[in-house]
């Protein structure tokens, strides 16, 4: 043990990893811990958003009125929202998870101009929320979109594509995943380039075909990064609230008003705002998207094994 | 190297924590009254607005200086809503009619009782000059308001020898007329500005959207499902729309010479006369019922909460008001009518024949003023989206289940 004092050099070294991480500490203290901590208080009151002396301490009364009260309307709210959240989920997670998996073994293979391509399927990260409802909107209009008047070219009636069932979760999840290919991609990529070629050349040896050197040699190595993207891919999915707001404004019938667009009406608009049934209803929802996490990373480990 | 890497890490944190700062200039003259002004007008009419404003500041030079804030209209009211409690709010804001009586309730809006003299109300159209009072208390003044109409393709008109239509059976027999000169004759969005339409219809028919007191869904009657089963048979019966039109559609298709007839806010003024159809505009007061009634909505000017300002100031924001809604007529060409009498009785705004023949000024309607509307009135929108996007939906179900949502938000809202 060494008894000197630090030298400065020694010192920068350890403020200097502090200087790195302390922008992000700051952005993550203020948008995400205090708002968490607040929201599980808020949840905790009868609250009042301009008002809150007026607050009231109500316990797990919100909490009651959502999960069990049936004949409140925030019951019923909860209730459809959680639901719709939950399909999304169910049909969005797949497809976008292995779409861009498989487009990442392609891109592996380094064809001809593949990093024009890998430029093309990131390029709709890039857009907002907004532009990406805007052009997709105009792809699935009924009378006037480009999808519906190729269709008609083969035959095919129109399509409401965003006004009737099953149509309008089709719509929503073809606009995610078209989204949402390049950040997914990426991590593959990267994922797919670090599997030791020598794996599939003694594979090769043994035999093996394609299905099961990828269940075999390619699943198991890149299973870190596949916990990653299926677990944060999930929690995106939960959060679902711009496409289905914008496109399909909720409708038909509120089969697509997710939970978030209720927490977000319940908390901020009408006559009486009422945040403290609002922050109860996220919570629960984080604490679903917990519980659905945890059983993610146990199935998946036990994918590699 | 270390060094720099710090000096720059510490140079981006602080210029991070800089730009979240307002964006204010701080070189007021003394005396000089700076003012923040939230508005929601990110289309052309935005570029309108911040002539307006620029003009003002610099007729008010070493006086007044207005800085203007943009928000899109769908985050507008809650970024007021949770900007004002923290008193971080603008000084002054737009604010549209339906959502002042909520405000006000709400303790969002200041009074600005003294600040007007009475006789003020005489010079703004009447009905959006009484939406900005609640409780007998003031709290806004209209800038302007904004009618649906009807929007006509002259040449497909002229070509087939049809008259514009007033009425709902003349409406039909115009589309029969029109079948084989147009695609389609008048396609109707089953989302926005669907509830408009409705609203506008069951106004036609008699009907209320809340009840007498402001609290209760007043809809569910004859003449609300007469309102929505004329929508559905228009469609379904008649066919002058195809179903399941979405959000602009309508607009586009008439915009490229596909339908005769459109119905939109006057707003669309300007994206309809950039297609270069040859088209006319008319009030559609009796197209659906027999009662003249146009919906229309306003944009109003609002004094969000806060404590501490200055006589003077409250002064300066009362010009700036008084001077925008006084030289309102730039604000009508970015497809607005204008509110206040003078403006509206210009010769130049005499002149401008689309904004004239959009509308009656004795068949303008506004929704009921009150805080319970949106509560109340609101959940009647997603199922006149239903009624006219199935062939076979169940108009007195969708009204019967709209109503019911509407009494329990009530109920839940007046804590019942």
């Amino acid at each position: 043990m060494s008894t000197k004092p630090l030298a400065i050099s020694t010192l920068g070294k350890r403020i200097l990893p502090g200087a790195f991480f302390l922008p992000h500490l700051i952005v993550f203290l203020i948008f995400f811990i205090i708002p968490f901590f607040y929201g599980i208080v808020i949840s905790l009151y009868d609250w009042h958003l301009f008002n809150p002396d007026l607050r009231e301490f109500v316990g797990l009364d919100n909490f009651r009125r959502i999960l069990f009260e049936s004949d409140s309307i925030f019951y019923r709210y909860f209730w459809n929202g959680l639901r719709n959240t939950f399909t999304f989920v169910v049909l969005a997670v797949p497809p976008l998870v292995i779409t861009p998996f498989l487009l990442a073994s392609l891109l592996n293979v380094e064809p001809k101009g593949y990093k024009v391509f890998r430029a093309i399927f990131f390029l709709p990260h890039l857009f907002s929320i907004a532009t990406l409802v805007l052009i997709w909107r105009w792809v699935l209009n009924t009378n006037v979109g480009i999808l519906n008047l190729t269709l008609a070219q083969l035959g095919v009636d129109y399509i409401p594509w965003l006004s009737r069932q099953p149509f309008a979760w089709f719509a929503l999840v073809l606009m995610t995943v078209w989204w949402t290919i390049g950040a997914n991609m990426v991590i593959f990529t990267a994922a797919l380039k670090e599997v030791p070629e020598s794996l599939y050349e003694a594979s090769d040896l043994e035999g093996a075909n394609t299905l099961q050197k990828m269940r075999f040699i390619t699943l198991p190595s890149i299973r870190n990064q596949l916990i990653y993207i299926t677990i944060m891919t999930t929690i995106a999915s939960f959060n679902v609230f711009g496409q289905p707001q914008l496109a399909t404004q909720g409708g038909p019938e509120q089969s697509t008003t997710v939970l978030l667009m209720y927490i977000r009406n319940i908390a901020f608009t009408g006559a009486r705002p009422n945040p403290g049934i609002a922050t109860a209803m996220a919570v629960i929802l984080g604490l679903i998207m917990m519980i659905i996490s945890v059983i993610q990373v146990k199935l998946i480990k036990r994918l590699g094994d | 190297m270390k060094k720099l890497f710090v000096l720059l890490m510490g140079l981006t944190i602080v210029f991070t924590l800089a730009a979240c700062g307002p964006d204010e200039r701080n070189d007021l003259a003394p005396g000089e009254q700076a003012i923040t002004f939230w508005n929601i007008f990110t289309g052309p009419d935005g570029a309108e607005m911040r002539a307006l404003v620029d003009d003002f500041n610099a007729e008010h030079e070493g006086e007044i200086r207005v800085s203007t804030q943009t928000i899109p209209a769908n985050d507008f009211y809650e970024v007021l809503n949770t900007s004002v409690p923290q008193g971080q709010g603008p000084d002054v804001a737009i604010m549209h009619l339906d959502h002042i009586a909520v405000n006000a309730q709400l303790g969002m809006l200041n009074s600005i009782d003294h600040l007007i003299d009475e006789n003020m109300g005489e010079n703004y159209i009447e009905q959006a000059w009484n939406a900005g009072a609640f409780e007998g208390s003031r709290y806004a003044v209209p800038l302007d308001v904004h009618p649906i109409g009807l929007y006509y393709n002259k040449d497909i008109l002229d070509e087939a020898g049809v008259e514009v239509p007033t009425t709902y059976y003349e409406l039909i027999d115009a589309c029969d007329a029109l079948q084989d000169y147009v695609d389609h004759c008048m396609p109707l969005s089953s989302m926005w500005p669907s509830q408009t339409v409705f609203t506008a219809a069951l106004f036609q028919h008699g009907g209320r959207d809340l009840d007498e007191d402001g609290l209760y869904p007043a809809f569910n009657d004859a003449s609300g499902y007469a309102a929505l089963d004329t929508l559905h048979s228009l469609i379904y019966e008649h066919g002058i729309s195809p179903g399941s039109v979405n959000v602009d559609e309508d607009l586009t298709l008439f915009r490229q010479g596909r339908a005769a007839f459109h119905i939109n806010g006057i707003w669309m003024l300007n994206a309809v006369h950039e297609s270069g159809i040859n088209f006319g505009t008319a009030s559609i007061e009796t197209l659906f019922g027999p009662e003249p009634a146009i919906w229309a909505g306003s944009h109003s000017f609002v004094l969000p909460y806060q404590t501490g300002l200055t006589e003077e100031k409250e002064e300066a924001i009362m010009t700036f008001i008084e001077y925008i809604t006084a030289n309102s007529l730039r604000w009508a060409e970015a497809g607005q009518i204008p509110a206040d009498l003078t403006v509206l009785n210009s010769e130049a705004f005499q002149a401008m024949d689309y904004h004239n023949d959009f509308f009656d000024m004795d068949a303008l309607r506004f929704v009921t003023v009150s805080p319970y509307f949106e509560d109340g009135f609101e959940p009647v929108y997603s199922r006149v989206t239903t009624a006219m996007s199935n062939s076979d939906a169940d108009i007195q179900a969708l009204l019967d289940d709209a109503e019911q949502e509407g009494i329990e938000l009530v109920n839940e809202a007046l804590g019942h």
